[in-house]
């Protein structure tokens, strides 16, 4: 009897854990995703908003920088979230998995027919190239988890 | 009182009569020469007996029967005599000591748990800590590590315009 009450009260716990661990997984993430244009021509430069990415922007071979466009969303997982490029073109966000010590995304640039699954941790940055280079010039977005 | 009234209090050990009774018989004693010869007689045989007993007593060896008591003892019943073995040892330290015995146990648990926590938190610092899969139909992804995340470069367009 006291085996079968101990026995009824883990499961009880597993119950609440699994739900607890289920519904973190589910959780809305915030996410910044933003637009820009990197060139191989002109004045060289990182306006003053892009600032937190100049480590990473620096490392590429693209000297001046611009941003087109942002879009801010409380991403759930497995639903995509659609960011326009300026050219009429558009890459496809996904929230694959979110956990407390990782999130793992899934870009999809049609525009170059170039997919990626990528997983950082939080306040980590991913920047990528969604078009080929034209004429000196790409278009890339940067993904920030947690906003 | 008579002699038939006084002959259950002869020979009575000491102690064993009331005040009033020993008055009595010593009164009925003290006018009775035959009732103070019987309990002369018994006082002897009391003395004789009482002799004998201890003698006989002195004469037999108890040793063995202290022997089996003291081995139905178990020996962690003896306070301050520590069990036989280590793990004897163990639970008499844990029996005499439990707050310290406790928390010395605690003690490498808890540090293991801080470096576990502390491994935790700082494995989230290094410049590799992400994970990247690209694949493009006709490009040449490169990717590059930077401490603040990883860079998907997919190159030039293959047509050149």
């Amino acid at each position: 009897m006291r085996s079968a009450r101990t026995a009824a009260w883990g499961a009880v716990a597993a119950l609440l854990l699994a739900s607890t661990a289920a519904e973190a997984a589910e959780a809305p993430l915030p996410v910044r995703i933003r637009v820009l244009q990197g060139s191989r021509q002109g004045t060289p430069g990182v306006p003053p908003g892009l600032e937190d990415l100049r480590g990473q922007l620096s490392s590429t071979a693209y000297l001046r920088w611009e941003q087109a466009g942002e879009v801010q969303a409380s991403m759930l997982p497995r639903k995509p979230v659609s960011v326009a490029l300026p050219g009429g073109e558009s890459v496809t966000v996904t929230l694959v998995e979110s956990r407390s010590g990782a999130a793992t995304f899934e870009v999809s640039a049609p525009a170059s027919r170039t997919q990626s699954r990528v997983t950082v941790a939080p306040g980590k940055r991913i920047v990528q190239q969604v078009t080929a280079e034209r004429g000196g010039s790409a278009w890339f977005v940067t993904i920030r988890a947690g906003g | 009182m008579n002699c038939a009234g006084a002959a259950p209090l002869l020979g009575s050990r000491p102690g064993e009569l009331d005040p009033t009774e020993e008055a009595i018989l010593s009164a009925h004693l003290s006018t009775c020469e035959p009732c103070r010869a019987r309990q002369a007689d018994l006082e002897a045989l009391s003395r004789v007996v009482e002799d004998g007993l201890l003698g006989e007593a002195a004469r037999r060896d108890f040793s063995a029967f202290a022997d089996g008591v003291m081995e139905r003892i178990p020996a962690s019943a003896w306070r301050g005599a520590p069990a036989p073995g280590a793990l004897g040892w163990v639970r008499d330290l844990f029996r005499r000591h439990r707050v310290l015995a406790t928390a010395s146990a605690l003690v490498p648990a808890l540090a293991a748990l801080a470096l576990y926590l502390y491994i935790g938190r700082t494995s989230g610092t290094g410049p590799l800590e992400f994970n990247v899969e690209v694949t493009s139909e006709d490009l040449a992804p490169m990717v590059l590590d930077t401490s603040d995340g990883p860079i998907i470069l997919v190159g030039e367009a293959s047509d050149g315009t």
